[in-house]
Protein backbone atom coordinates (compact mmCIF):
# COMPACT_ATOMS: atom_id res chain seq x y z
CA UNK A 1 0.00 0.00 0.00
CA UNK A 2 2.76 2.44 0.94
CA UNK A 3 4.91 1.23 -1.94
CA UNK A 4 1.98 1.61 -4.28
CA UNK A 5 1.33 5.14 -3.08
CA UNK A 6 4.98 6.10 -3.49
CA UNK A 7 5.11 4.74 -7.02
CA UNK A 8 1.94 6.65 -7.90
CA UNK A 9 3.36 9.87 -6.48
CA UNK A 10 6.67 9.29 -8.27
CA UNK A 11 4.78 8.78 -11.51
CA UNK A 12 2.85 12.03 -11.09
CA UNK A 13 6.02 13.92 -10.16
CA UNK A 14 7.92 12.54 -13.14
CA UNK A 15 5.01 13.41 -15.40
CA UNK A 16 4.94 16.96 -14.01
CA UNK A 17 8.55 17.42 -15.10
CA UNK A 18 7.90 16.27 -18.67
CA UNK A 19 6.79 19.61 -20.19
CA UNK A 20 9.87 21.25 -18.68
CA UNK A 21 12.16 18.75 -20.39
CA UNK A 22 10.28 18.22 -23.63
CA UNK A 23 9.07 21.04 -25.81
CA UNK A 24 8.27 18.94 -28.85
CA UNK A 25 4.51 19.37 -29.35
CA UNK A 26 4.09 15.90 -30.83
CA UNK A 27 5.67 14.18 -27.82
CA UNK A 28 3.59 16.31 -25.48
CA UNK A 29 0.52 15.27 -27.44
CA UNK A 30 1.45 11.64 -26.82
CA UNK A 31 1.82 12.45 -23.14
CA UNK A 32 -1.65 14.02 -23.08
CA UNK A 33 -3.16 10.98 -24.79
CA UNK A 34 -1.38 8.60 -22.42
CA UNK A 35 -2.70 10.42 -19.36
CA UNK A 36 -6.20 10.68 -20.85
CA UNK A 37 -6.15 6.91 -21.28
CA UNK A 38 -4.67 6.45 -17.82
CA UNK A 39 -7.79 8.10 -16.35
CA UNK A 40 -10.06 5.96 -18.51
CA UNK A 41 -8.23 2.73 -17.71
CA UNK A 42 -8.23 3.58 -13.99
CA UNK A 43 -11.98 4.15 -14.11
CA UNK A 44 -12.69 0.96 -16.06
CA UNK A 45 -10.45 -0.95 -13.67
CA UNK A 46 -12.70 0.02 -10.75
CA UNK A 47 -15.45 -2.03 -12.39
CA UNK A 48 -13.43 -4.82 -14.02
CA UNK A 49 -10.77 -5.18 -11.35
CA UNK A 50 -12.61 -4.42 -8.14
CA UNK A 51 -16.28 -5.21 -8.73
CA UNK A 52 -15.11 -8.10 -10.89
CA UNK A 53 -17.71 -7.62 -13.61
CA UNK A 54 -16.65 -7.06 -17.19
CA UNK A 55 -18.17 -3.87 -18.55
CA UNK A 56 -18.15 -3.39 -22.30
CA UNK A 57 -20.16 -0.21 -22.01
CA UNK A 58 -17.67 2.10 -20.41
CA UNK A 59 -17.67 4.34 -23.48
CA UNK A 60 -21.19 5.37 -22.41
CA UNK A 61 -19.59 7.41 -19.62
CA UNK A 62 -16.75 8.73 -21.75
CA UNK A 63 -19.30 9.87 -24.32
CA UNK A 64 -21.75 11.28 -21.78
CA UNK A 65 -18.94 13.35 -20.31
CA UNK A 66 -17.67 14.51 -23.69
CA UNK A 67 -21.11 15.57 -24.90
CA UNK A 68 -21.90 17.29 -21.58
CA UNK A 69 -18.74 19.39 -21.76
CA UNK A 70 -19.29 20.12 -25.45
CA UNK A 71 -22.90 21.23 -24.96
CA UNK A 72 -22.21 23.29 -21.84
CA UNK A 73 -19.33 25.00 -23.57
CA UNK A 74 -20.96 25.73 -26.92
CA UNK A 75 -24.45 26.66 -25.64
CA UNK A 76 -23.78 28.23 -22.26
CA UNK A 77 -20.21 29.31 -22.82
CA UNK A 78 -19.08 27.82 -19.53
CA UNK A 79 -15.31 27.75 -18.88
CA UNK A 80 -13.31 24.55 -18.77
CA UNK A 81 -12.98 24.44 -14.99
CA UNK A 82 -16.77 24.20 -14.83
CA UNK A 83 -17.50 21.98 -17.82
CA UNK A 84 -15.09 19.17 -16.91
CA UNK A 85 -16.34 18.62 -13.33
CA UNK A 86 -19.94 18.89 -14.56
CA UNK A 87 -19.12 16.33 -17.25
CA UNK A 88 -17.98 14.01 -14.47
CA UNK A 89 -21.13 14.62 -12.44
CA UNK A 90 -23.55 14.09 -15.34
CA UNK A 91 -21.65 10.97 -16.26
CA UNK A 92 -21.94 9.76 -12.65
CA UNK A 93 -25.72 10.25 -12.94
CA UNK A 94 -25.65 8.10 -16.06
CA UNK A 95 -23.57 5.59 -14.11
CA UNK A 96 -26.19 5.50 -11.38
CA UNK A 97 -29.01 4.92 -13.87
CA UNK A 98 -27.20 2.30 -15.93
CA UNK A 99 -25.76 0.65 -12.83
CA UNK A 100 -29.21 0.40 -11.21
CA UNK A 101 -30.20 -1.88 -14.09
CA UNK A 102 -27.00 -3.68 -15.07
CA UNK A 103 -25.53 -4.37 -11.63
CA UNK A 104 -28.42 -6.73 -10.93
CA UNK A 105 -26.89 -8.95 -13.59
CA UNK A 106 -23.70 -10.95 -13.46
CA UNK A 107 -21.26 -12.54 -15.86
CA UNK A 108 -22.15 -12.57 -19.55
CA UNK A 109 -25.51 -10.88 -18.94
CA UNK A 110 -23.78 -7.88 -17.44
CA UNK A 111 -21.34 -7.75 -20.38
CA UNK A 112 -24.09 -7.77 -23.00
CA UNK A 113 -26.38 -5.27 -21.31
CA UNK A 114 -23.61 -2.74 -20.60
CA UNK A 115 -22.53 -3.03 -24.23
CA UNK A 116 -26.05 -2.33 -25.42
CA UNK A 117 -26.33 0.78 -23.26
CA UNK A 118 -23.26 2.26 -24.94
CA UNK A 119 -24.70 1.34 -28.31
CA UNK A 120 -28.08 2.92 -27.48
CA UNK A 121 -26.34 6.15 -26.49
CA UNK A 122 -24.39 6.10 -29.74
CA UNK A 123 -27.60 5.76 -31.72
CA UNK A 124 -29.20 8.58 -29.75
CA UNK A 125 -26.16 10.79 -30.39
CA UNK A 126 -26.38 9.91 -34.06
CA UNK A 127 -30.07 10.73 -34.43
CA UNK A 128 -30.94 13.45 -31.96
CA UNK A 129 -29.74 16.04 -34.41
CA UNK A 130 -31.33 19.03 -32.63
CA UNK A 131 -29.05 18.54 -29.65
CA UNK A 132 -26.04 16.53 -30.78
CA UNK A 133 -25.89 17.67 -34.39
CA UNK A 134 -26.03 14.00 -35.37
CA UNK A 135 -23.17 12.36 -37.23
CA UNK A 136 -21.66 15.79 -37.91
CA UNK A 137 -20.93 16.11 -34.22
CA UNK A 138 -20.24 19.23 -32.22
CA UNK A 139 -17.26 21.09 -33.58
CA UNK A 140 -15.38 24.17 -32.51
CA UNK A 141 -15.51 23.54 -28.78
CA UNK A 142 -13.80 26.39 -27.00
CA UNK A 143 -10.14 25.83 -26.18
CA UNK A 144 -9.79 29.22 -24.50
CA UNK A 145 -6.89 30.16 -26.69
CA UNK A 146 -4.65 27.40 -25.34
CA UNK A 147 -2.26 26.50 -28.12
CA UNK A 148 0.58 24.99 -26.17
CA UNK A 149 0.18 21.24 -25.58
CA UNK A 150 2.11 21.70 -22.36
CA UNK A 151 -0.86 23.55 -20.83
CA UNK A 152 -3.23 20.77 -21.83
CA UNK A 153 -0.73 18.33 -20.42
CA UNK A 154 -0.91 20.00 -17.00
CA UNK A 155 -4.71 20.04 -17.11
CA UNK A 156 -4.93 16.34 -17.86
CA UNK A 157 -2.21 15.65 -15.30
CA UNK A 158 -4.32 17.42 -12.68
CA UNK A 159 -7.30 15.28 -13.65
CA UNK A 160 -5.12 12.16 -13.49
CA UNK A 161 -4.03 13.14 -9.98
CA UNK A 162 -7.68 13.55 -8.95
CA UNK A 163 -8.58 10.20 -10.51
CA UNK A 164 -5.71 8.38 -8.83
CA UNK A 165 -6.42 10.02 -5.48
CA UNK A 166 -10.09 9.00 -5.55
CA UNK A 167 -9.32 5.51 -6.81
CA UNK A 168 -6.58 5.05 -4.21
CA UNK A 169 -8.83 6.18 -1.39
CA UNK A 170 -11.65 3.95 -2.56
CA UNK A 171 -9.56 0.84 -3.08
CA UNK A 172 -7.86 1.10 0.29
CA UNK A 173 -11.03 1.88 2.21
CA UNK A 174 -13.54 -0.30 3.93
CA UNK A 175 -15.79 0.10 0.87
CA UNK A 176 -13.01 -1.01 -1.46
CA UNK A 177 -12.38 -4.11 0.62
CA UNK A 178 -16.10 -4.82 0.49
CA UNK A 179 -15.97 -4.63 -3.31
CA UNK A 180 -13.08 -7.09 -3.37
CA UNK A 181 -15.02 -9.37 -1.02
CA UNK A 182 -17.95 -9.38 -3.46
CA UNK A 183 -15.58 -10.10 -6.34
CA UNK A 184 -13.85 -12.94 -4.51
CA UNK A 185 -16.84 -14.53 -2.86
CA UNK A 186 -20.32 -13.09 -3.05
CA UNK A 187 -21.71 -15.30 -0.30
CA UNK A 188 -19.02 -14.59 2.25
CA UNK A 189 -19.40 -10.90 1.45
CA UNK A 190 -23.09 -11.03 2.29
CA UNK A 191 -22.49 -13.01 5.45
CA UNK A 192 -20.21 -10.28 6.79
CA UNK A 193 -22.84 -7.63 6.06
CA UNK A 194 -21.77 -6.40 2.63
CA UNK A 195 -24.59 -5.39 0.30
CA UNK A 196 -23.23 -6.62 -3.06
CA UNK A 197 -25.44 -4.33 -5.11
CA UNK A 198 -24.75 -1.17 -3.10
CA UNK A 199 -21.02 -1.81 -3.01
CA UNK A 200 -20.80 -2.48 -6.73
CA UNK A 201 -22.83 0.67 -7.33
CA UNK A 202 -20.30 2.82 -5.48
CA UNK A 203 -17.44 1.54 -7.61
CA UNK A 204 -19.52 1.78 -10.78
CA UNK A 205 -20.58 5.40 -10.16
CA UNK A 206 -17.02 6.39 -9.24
CA UNK A 207 -15.82 4.76 -12.46
CA UNK A 208 -18.47 6.64 -14.44
CA UNK A 209 -17.49 9.93 -12.78
CA UNK A 210 -13.81 9.50 -13.68
CA UNK A 211 -14.62 8.45 -17.24
CA UNK A 212 -16.84 11.53 -17.49
CA UNK A 213 -13.95 13.78 -16.41
CA UNK A 214 -11.78 12.21 -19.10
CA UNK A 215 -14.59 12.73 -21.62
CA UNK A 216 -14.94 16.37 -20.65
CA UNK A 217 -11.24 16.92 -21.16
CA UNK A 218 -11.36 15.10 -24.48
CA UNK A 219 -14.07 17.46 -25.76
CA UNK A 220 -11.94 20.53 -25.13
CA UNK A 221 -8.66 19.00 -26.22
CA UNK A 222 -9.88 17.67 -29.56
CA UNK A 223 -12.36 20.53 -29.86
CA UNK A 224 -14.79 18.11 -31.48
CA UNK A 225 -17.22 15.47 -30.20
CA UNK A 226 -19.08 13.06 -32.46
CA UNK A 227 -20.95 9.78 -31.95
CA UNK A 228 -17.61 7.94 -32.39
CA UNK A 229 -16.85 8.46 -28.70
CA UNK A 230 -19.39 5.71 -27.97
CA UNK A 231 -17.83 3.34 -30.47
CA UNK A 232 -16.26 0.05 -29.65
CA UNK A 233 -12.60 0.83 -30.55
CA UNK A 234 -12.31 3.11 -27.51
CA UNK A 235 -13.62 0.26 -25.41
CA UNK A 236 -11.13 -2.19 -26.89
CA UNK A 237 -8.25 0.15 -26.17
CA UNK A 238 -9.34 0.58 -22.55
CA UNK A 239 -9.72 -3.16 -22.06
CA UNK A 240 -6.28 -3.91 -23.48
CA UNK A 241 -4.76 -1.33 -21.16
CA UNK A 242 -6.44 -2.75 -18.07
CA UNK A 243 -5.68 -6.37 -18.95
CA UNK A 244 -2.11 -5.76 -20.05
CA UNK A 245 -1.28 -3.63 -17.01
CA UNK A 246 -3.06 -5.84 -14.54
CA UNK A 247 -6.64 -5.55 -13.40
CA UNK A 248 -7.31 -5.11 -9.72
CA UNK A 249 -4.15 -3.04 -9.21
CA UNK A 250 -3.84 0.74 -9.33
CA UNK A 251 -0.47 0.82 -11.10
CA UNK A 252 -1.44 -1.67 -13.78
CA UNK A 253 -3.90 0.45 -15.77
CA UNK A 254 -1.44 3.36 -15.81
CA UNK A 255 1.39 1.19 -17.09
CA UNK A 256 -1.05 -0.29 -19.60
CA UNK A 257 -2.18 3.17 -20.74
CA UNK A 258 1.37 4.38 -21.34
CA UNK A 259 2.48 1.21 -23.12
CA UNK A 260 -0.56 0.90 -25.36
CA UNK A 261 -0.57 4.61 -26.26
CA UNK A 262 3.04 4.36 -27.41
CA UNK A 263 2.42 1.07 -29.20
CA UNK A 264 -0.61 2.50 -30.98
CA UNK A 265 1.43 5.47 -32.12
CA UNK A 266 4.50 3.60 -33.29
CA UNK A 267 2.52 0.85 -34.96
CA UNK A 268 0.54 3.42 -36.88
CA UNK A 269 2.51 2.63 -40.05
CA UNK A 270 1.11 -0.87 -40.02
CA UNK A 271 -2.42 0.51 -40.29
CA UNK A 272 -5.02 -2.26 -40.29
CA UNK A 273 -2.46 -4.81 -39.18
CA UNK A 274 -2.26 -2.84 -35.94
CA UNK A 275 -5.62 -4.18 -34.75
CA UNK A 276 -4.52 -7.73 -35.54
CA UNK A 277 -1.43 -7.14 -33.45
CA UNK A 278 -3.57 -5.89 -30.58
CA UNK A 279 -5.68 -9.00 -30.84
CA UNK A 280 -2.54 -11.10 -30.54
CA UNK A 281 -1.38 -9.05 -27.57
CA UNK A 282 -4.67 -9.66 -25.77
CA UNK A 283 -4.42 -13.39 -26.43
CA UNK A 284 -0.83 -13.48 -25.24
CA UNK A 285 -1.71 -11.55 -22.08
CA UNK A 286 -4.63 -13.82 -21.27
CA UNK A 287 -2.50 -16.92 -21.82
CA UNK A 288 0.82 -15.92 -20.30
CA UNK A 289 0.08 -13.00 -17.97
CA UNK A 290 -3.44 -13.60 -16.70
CA UNK A 291 -2.90 -11.00 -14.00
CA UNK A 292 -1.18 -8.51 -16.27
CA UNK A 293 2.22 -6.91 -15.86
CA UNK A 294 1.60 -5.95 -12.25
CA UNK A 295 0.46 -9.46 -11.40
CA UNK A 296 3.63 -10.77 -13.01
CA UNK A 297 5.83 -8.38 -11.07
CA UNK A 298 4.07 -9.17 -7.79
CA UNK A 299 4.56 -12.86 -8.46
CA UNK A 300 8.25 -12.39 -9.17
CA UNK A 301 8.72 -10.39 -5.99
CA UNK A 302 6.93 -13.04 -4.01
CA UNK A 303 9.12 -15.77 -5.44
CA UNK A 304 12.18 -13.83 -4.43
CA UNK A 305 10.68 -13.38 -1.00
CA UNK A 306 11.02 -9.62 -1.13
CA UNK A 307 7.36 -8.80 -1.12
CA UNK A 308 6.93 -6.04 1.45
CA UNK A 309 4.90 -7.45 4.31
CA UNK A 310 2.22 -5.15 5.68
CA UNK A 311 3.08 -6.44 9.11
CA UNK A 312 6.08 -8.15 10.58
CA UNK A 313 5.25 -11.80 10.11
CA UNK A 314 6.98 -14.83 8.81
CA UNK A 315 6.69 -15.61 5.15
CA UNK A 316 5.94 -19.16 4.25
CA UNK A 317 5.45 -20.80 0.95
CA UNK A 318 4.81 -24.35 2.00
CA UNK A 319 1.62 -25.80 0.64
CA UNK B 1 -23.14 -8.02 21.37
CA UNK B 2 -25.85 -7.03 23.79
CA UNK B 3 -27.87 -9.81 25.33
CA UNK B 4 -31.53 -9.92 24.37
CA UNK B 5 -33.87 -8.22 26.77
CA UNK B 6 -35.94 -10.22 29.20
CA UNK B 7 -36.24 -13.93 28.74
CA UNK B 8 -37.04 -14.00 25.01
CA UNK B 9 -34.60 -16.19 23.10
CA UNK B 10 -31.85 -14.71 20.95
CA UNK B 11 -33.15 -16.52 17.89
CA UNK B 12 -36.50 -18.16 17.45
CA UNK B 13 -37.80 -20.01 14.40
CA UNK B 14 -41.52 -20.81 14.17
CA UNK B 15 -42.84 -23.60 11.92
CA UNK B 16 -40.36 -23.00 9.12
CA UNK B 17 -41.17 -24.80 5.86
CA UNK B 18 -39.21 -24.95 2.65
CA UNK B 19 -40.57 -26.35 -0.58
CA UNK B 20 -38.40 -26.88 -3.62
CA UNK B 21 -40.93 -27.42 -6.40
CA UNK B 22 -43.02 -29.93 -4.47
CA UNK B 23 -40.18 -31.43 -2.47
CA UNK B 24 -40.61 -30.59 1.18
CA UNK B 25 -37.02 -30.03 2.27
CA UNK B 26 -37.96 -28.73 5.70
CA UNK B 27 -41.37 -29.09 7.38
CA UNK B 28 -42.65 -27.21 10.44
CA UNK B 29 -39.26 -26.69 11.99
CA UNK B 30 -39.40 -24.73 15.23
CA UNK B 31 -36.55 -24.10 17.59
CA UNK B 32 -34.75 -21.41 19.56
CA UNK B 33 -31.33 -20.44 20.83
CA UNK B 34 -30.79 -18.51 24.05
CA UNK B 35 -27.88 -16.24 24.76
CA UNK B 36 -24.99 -18.17 26.27
CA UNK B 37 -25.89 -21.42 24.54
CA UNK B 38 -24.10 -23.59 22.05
CA UNK B 39 -26.59 -25.60 20.04
CA UNK B 40 -25.68 -28.46 17.73
CA UNK B 41 -27.89 -29.18 14.73
CA UNK B 42 -27.35 -32.71 13.48
CA UNK B 43 -29.01 -35.19 11.18
CA UNK B 44 -28.21 -37.58 8.34
CA UNK B 45 -27.26 -36.25 4.91
CA UNK B 46 -30.18 -34.54 3.22
CA UNK B 47 -32.04 -33.98 6.48
CA UNK B 48 -32.42 -30.27 5.74
CA UNK B 49 -29.77 -28.79 8.00
CA UNK B 50 -28.22 -26.46 5.44
CA UNK B 51 -31.67 -25.50 4.17
CA UNK B 52 -32.49 -24.41 7.72
CA UNK B 53 -29.28 -22.41 7.84
CA UNK B 54 -30.16 -20.69 4.61
CA UNK B 55 -33.65 -19.82 5.81
CA UNK B 56 -32.39 -18.44 9.12
CA UNK B 57 -29.80 -16.23 7.41
CA UNK B 58 -31.90 -14.90 4.54
CA UNK B 59 -30.26 -16.84 1.72
CA UNK B 60 -33.59 -18.66 1.18
CA UNK B 61 -37.06 -17.26 1.73
CA UNK B 62 -39.03 -19.81 3.74
CA UNK B 63 -42.24 -21.05 2.11
CA UNK B 64 -43.90 -20.69 5.46
CA UNK B 65 -43.07 -19.77 9.05
CA UNK B 66 -41.02 -16.94 10.49
CA UNK B 67 -37.68 -16.18 12.10
CA UNK B 68 -37.21 -13.79 15.00
CA UNK B 69 -33.77 -12.51 15.92
CA UNK B 70 -33.42 -10.33 19.03
CA UNK B 71 -37.19 -9.94 18.90
CA UNK B 72 -37.22 -8.63 15.32
CA UNK B 73 -38.90 -10.44 12.48
CA UNK B 74 -36.12 -11.14 9.95
CA UNK B 75 -37.99 -13.67 7.83
CA UNK B 76 -37.64 -12.14 4.38
CA UNK B 77 -34.74 -9.79 4.95
CA UNK B 78 -31.68 -9.81 2.74
CA UNK B 79 -28.61 -11.73 3.95
CA UNK B 80 -26.46 -8.63 4.43
CA UNK B 81 -29.23 -6.91 6.41
CA UNK B 82 -29.49 -9.92 8.72
CA UNK B 83 -25.70 -9.98 9.15
CA UNK B 84 -25.83 -6.33 10.17
CA UNK B 85 -28.14 -7.27 13.04
CA UNK B 86 -25.45 -9.60 14.38
CA UNK B 87 -26.28 -12.97 12.88
CA UNK B 88 -23.23 -14.17 10.97
CA UNK B 89 -22.76 -17.55 9.34
CA UNK B 90 -20.16 -19.63 7.58
CA UNK B 91 -20.71 -21.89 4.60
CA UNK B 92 -20.40 -25.60 4.13
CA UNK B 93 -17.76 -25.61 1.45
CA UNK B 94 -14.62 -23.78 2.37
CA UNK B 95 -15.49 -20.18 1.88
CA UNK B 96 -12.87 -17.55 2.24
CA UNK B 97 -11.44 -15.00 -0.16
CA UNK B 98 -8.76 -17.24 -1.58
CA UNK B 99 -6.55 -14.67 -3.26
CA UNK B 100 -6.32 -12.47 -0.17
CA UNK B 101 -3.95 -13.12 2.69
CA UNK B 102 -5.10 -14.39 6.08
CA UNK B 103 -4.79 -10.89 7.52
CA UNK B 104 -6.66 -9.29 4.61
CA UNK B 105 -9.45 -11.85 4.93
CA UNK B 106 -9.97 -11.08 8.59
CA UNK B 107 -9.60 -7.33 8.01
CA UNK B 108 -12.31 -7.52 5.34
CA UNK B 109 -14.49 -9.27 7.90
CA UNK B 110 -14.52 -6.02 9.89
CA UNK B 111 -16.61 -4.38 7.18
CA UNK B 112 -19.63 -3.61 9.35
CA UNK B 113 -17.63 -1.82 12.05
CA UNK B 114 -16.12 0.50 9.46
CA UNK B 115 -19.09 1.34 7.27
CA UNK B 116 -18.88 4.94 6.18
CA UNK B 117 -20.29 7.41 3.68
CA UNK B 118 -18.75 7.73 0.24
CA UNK B 119 -17.55 11.20 1.20
CA UNK B 120 -15.71 9.80 4.22
CA UNK B 121 -14.11 7.21 1.94
CA UNK B 122 -12.55 9.93 -0.20
CA UNK B 123 -11.75 12.38 2.56
CA UNK B 124 -11.17 10.26 5.65
CA UNK B 125 -11.27 12.24 8.87
CA UNK B 126 -9.83 11.25 12.21
CA UNK B 127 -12.87 9.07 12.96
CA UNK B 128 -12.39 6.96 9.84
CA UNK B 129 -8.66 6.67 10.39
CA UNK B 130 -9.22 5.52 13.95
CA UNK B 131 -11.81 2.96 12.84
CA UNK B 132 -9.29 1.69 10.28
CA UNK B 133 -6.55 1.41 12.90
CA UNK B 134 -8.88 -0.37 15.29
CA UNK B 135 -9.97 -2.78 12.57
CA UNK B 136 -6.33 -3.62 11.81
CA UNK B 137 -5.53 -4.17 15.47
CA UNK B 138 -8.63 -6.27 15.99
CA UNK B 139 -7.85 -8.30 12.86
CA UNK B 140 -4.35 -9.10 14.11
CA UNK B 141 -5.81 -10.04 17.48
CA UNK B 142 -8.41 -12.38 15.99
CA UNK B 143 -5.81 -14.06 13.77
CA UNK B 144 -3.78 -14.63 16.90
CA UNK B 145 -6.71 -16.00 18.94
CA UNK B 146 -7.42 -18.48 16.17
CA UNK B 147 -3.79 -19.56 16.27
CA UNK B 148 -2.97 -18.41 12.75
CA UNK B 149 -0.40 -15.70 13.54
CA UNK B 150 2.37 -17.62 11.81
CA UNK B 151 0.27 -17.52 8.62
CA UNK B 152 -0.70 -13.86 8.86
CA UNK B 153 0.54 -12.87 5.40
CA UNK B 154 0.03 -16.16 3.59
CA UNK B 155 -2.54 -16.14 0.79
CA UNK B 156 -5.58 -18.15 1.84
CA UNK B 157 -5.19 -20.58 -1.05
CA UNK B 158 -1.92 -21.83 0.46
CA UNK B 159 -3.48 -22.80 3.79
CA UNK B 160 -4.07 -26.37 4.89
CA UNK B 161 -7.62 -27.61 5.30
CA UNK B 162 -7.49 -27.19 9.07
CA UNK B 163 -6.11 -23.67 8.81
CA UNK B 164 -8.83 -22.75 6.32
CA UNK B 165 -11.52 -23.84 8.77
CA UNK B 166 -9.96 -21.64 11.44
CA UNK B 167 -9.74 -18.76 8.99
CA UNK B 168 -13.44 -19.11 8.14
CA UNK B 169 -14.34 -18.77 11.78
CA UNK B 170 -11.90 -15.86 12.11
CA UNK B 171 -13.57 -13.97 9.24
CA UNK B 172 -16.99 -14.55 10.80
CA UNK B 173 -15.74 -13.44 14.22
CA UNK B 174 -14.32 -10.28 12.67
CA UNK B 175 -17.90 -9.28 11.87
CA UNK B 176 -18.46 -9.24 15.67
CA UNK B 177 -21.59 -11.39 15.60
CA UNK B 178 -23.98 -11.90 18.41
CA UNK B 179 -25.02 -15.30 17.09
CA UNK B 180 -22.49 -17.26 15.05
CA UNK B 181 -23.71 -20.10 12.87
CA UNK B 182 -21.15 -22.56 11.52
CA UNK B 183 -22.09 -25.04 8.79
CA UNK B 184 -19.89 -28.16 9.07
CA UNK B 185 -16.85 -26.26 10.26
CA UNK B 186 -14.84 -29.41 10.96
CA UNK B 187 -15.45 -31.16 7.63
CA UNK B 188 -12.21 -32.59 6.31
CA UNK B 189 -10.29 -32.22 9.56
CA UNK B 190 -8.40 -35.16 11.04
CA UNK B 191 -9.21 -36.14 14.61
CA UNK B 192 -6.32 -34.20 16.08
CA UNK B 193 -7.27 -31.04 14.16
CA UNK B 194 -10.91 -31.51 15.13
CA UNK B 195 -10.00 -31.68 18.81
CA UNK B 196 -7.98 -28.47 18.56
CA UNK B 197 -10.82 -26.87 16.66
CA UNK B 198 -13.37 -27.93 19.29
CA UNK B 199 -11.21 -26.42 22.01
CA UNK B 200 -11.19 -23.10 20.14
CA UNK B 201 -14.97 -23.18 19.65
CA UNK B 202 -15.57 -23.76 23.36
CA UNK B 203 -13.79 -20.53 24.24
CA UNK B 204 -15.97 -18.36 22.00
CA UNK B 205 -19.40 -18.24 23.65
CA UNK B 206 -19.58 -15.61 26.34
CA UNK B 207 -16.29 -14.07 25.25
CA UNK B 208 -16.51 -13.21 21.54
CA UNK B 209 -20.11 -14.14 20.80
CA UNK B 210 -23.41 -14.55 22.64
CA UNK B 211 -24.39 -17.90 21.19
CA UNK B 212 -23.25 -20.52 18.70
CA UNK B 213 -25.21 -22.75 16.35
CA UNK B 214 -23.22 -25.50 14.74
CA UNK B 215 -24.08 -28.06 12.09
CA UNK B 216 -21.58 -30.87 12.22
CA UNK B 217 -21.16 -34.50 11.27
CA UNK B 218 -18.27 -35.13 13.60
CA UNK B 219 -20.27 -36.48 16.55
CA UNK B 220 -17.44 -36.39 19.02
CA UNK B 221 -16.90 -32.69 18.30
CA UNK B 222 -20.54 -31.63 18.25
CA UNK B 223 -21.37 -33.58 21.44
CA UNK B 224 -18.42 -32.09 23.28
CA UNK B 225 -19.09 -28.44 22.41
CA UNK B 226 -22.91 -28.32 22.47
CA UNK B 227 -25.14 -27.60 25.44
CA UNK B 228 -28.15 -28.81 23.51
CA UNK B 229 -28.63 -30.88 20.37
CA UNK B 230 -31.41 -30.64 17.79
CA UNK B 231 -31.81 -33.61 15.44
CA UNK B 232 -33.32 -33.22 11.99
CA UNK B 233 -34.44 -36.10 9.80
CA UNK B 234 -36.30 -35.85 6.50
CA UNK B 235 -36.86 -32.15 7.12
CA UNK B 236 -38.56 -32.61 10.49
CA UNK B 237 -37.31 -32.23 14.00
CA UNK B 238 -36.76 -35.74 15.31
CA UNK B 239 -35.42 -35.03 18.76
CA UNK B 240 -34.01 -32.33 20.98
CA UNK B 241 -32.10 -32.53 24.23
CA UNK B 242 -28.79 -32.62 26.02
CA UNK B 243 -25.98 -34.47 24.23
CA UNK B 244 -26.23 -37.40 26.64
CA UNK B 245 -29.97 -37.78 26.03
CA UNK B 246 -29.54 -37.65 22.28
CA UNK B 247 -26.88 -40.37 22.35
CA UNK B 248 -29.35 -42.59 24.22
CA UNK B 249 -32.24 -41.78 21.90
CA UNK B 250 -33.45 -44.84 20.03
CA UNK B 251 -35.08 -42.92 17.16
CA UNK B 252 -31.91 -40.94 16.52
CA UNK B 253 -29.83 -44.08 16.35
CA UNK B 254 -32.35 -45.55 13.89
CA UNK B 255 -32.21 -42.44 11.72
CA UNK B 256 -28.45 -42.68 11.49
CA UNK B 257 -27.92 -46.41 11.40
CA UNK B 258 -31.21 -47.95 10.26
CA UNK B 259 -33.70 -50.05 12.21
CA UNK B 260 -31.89 -53.36 12.35
CA UNK B 261 -28.77 -51.92 13.87
CA UNK B 262 -30.58 -50.03 16.58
Amino acid sequence: MTLERNVLLAFLAAAALLPALVTDQYLLHLGVVALFYAILATSLNLVVGYVGEFSLGHTAFLGAGAYTAALLSTHLGLPMWATIPLAGLISAVFGFGIGAITLRLQGPYFVIVTLSFAEVLRIVANNWIAVTNGPMGLAGIDQFGITNKGTFFYIVLGLTAVALYLAFRFVHSNAGRAAVAVRENRYVAQSIGVDPFGTAMQAFVLGAFLAGLAGGFYAHYISFVGPEVFRFPFMVTMIIMVLLGGKGTLLGPIAGAVIVTLLEEYLREMQELRLTLFGLIVMAVVLFLPNGLMGFIAQRREQQGTKPAPRAATKERTV
Amino acid sequence: MSAPTGTSPLLRADTLCMNFGGIMAVKDFSFHIDAGETVGLIGPNGAGKTTCFNMLTGFYSPSNGRVLFKGQDITNRKPHAIARLGLVRSFQKTNVMKRLTVFENVLTGHYMAGRQSLLATFFPGEKVRRAEREARESAAEIVETMGLSHRMNAPANLLSCGELRLLEVAVALAAKPSLLMLDEPAAGLNSHEATTFGAVLKTLVGRSIDALLIVEHNMELVMSVSDRIVVLNFGRKLAEGKPGEILENREVAEAYLGKAAA
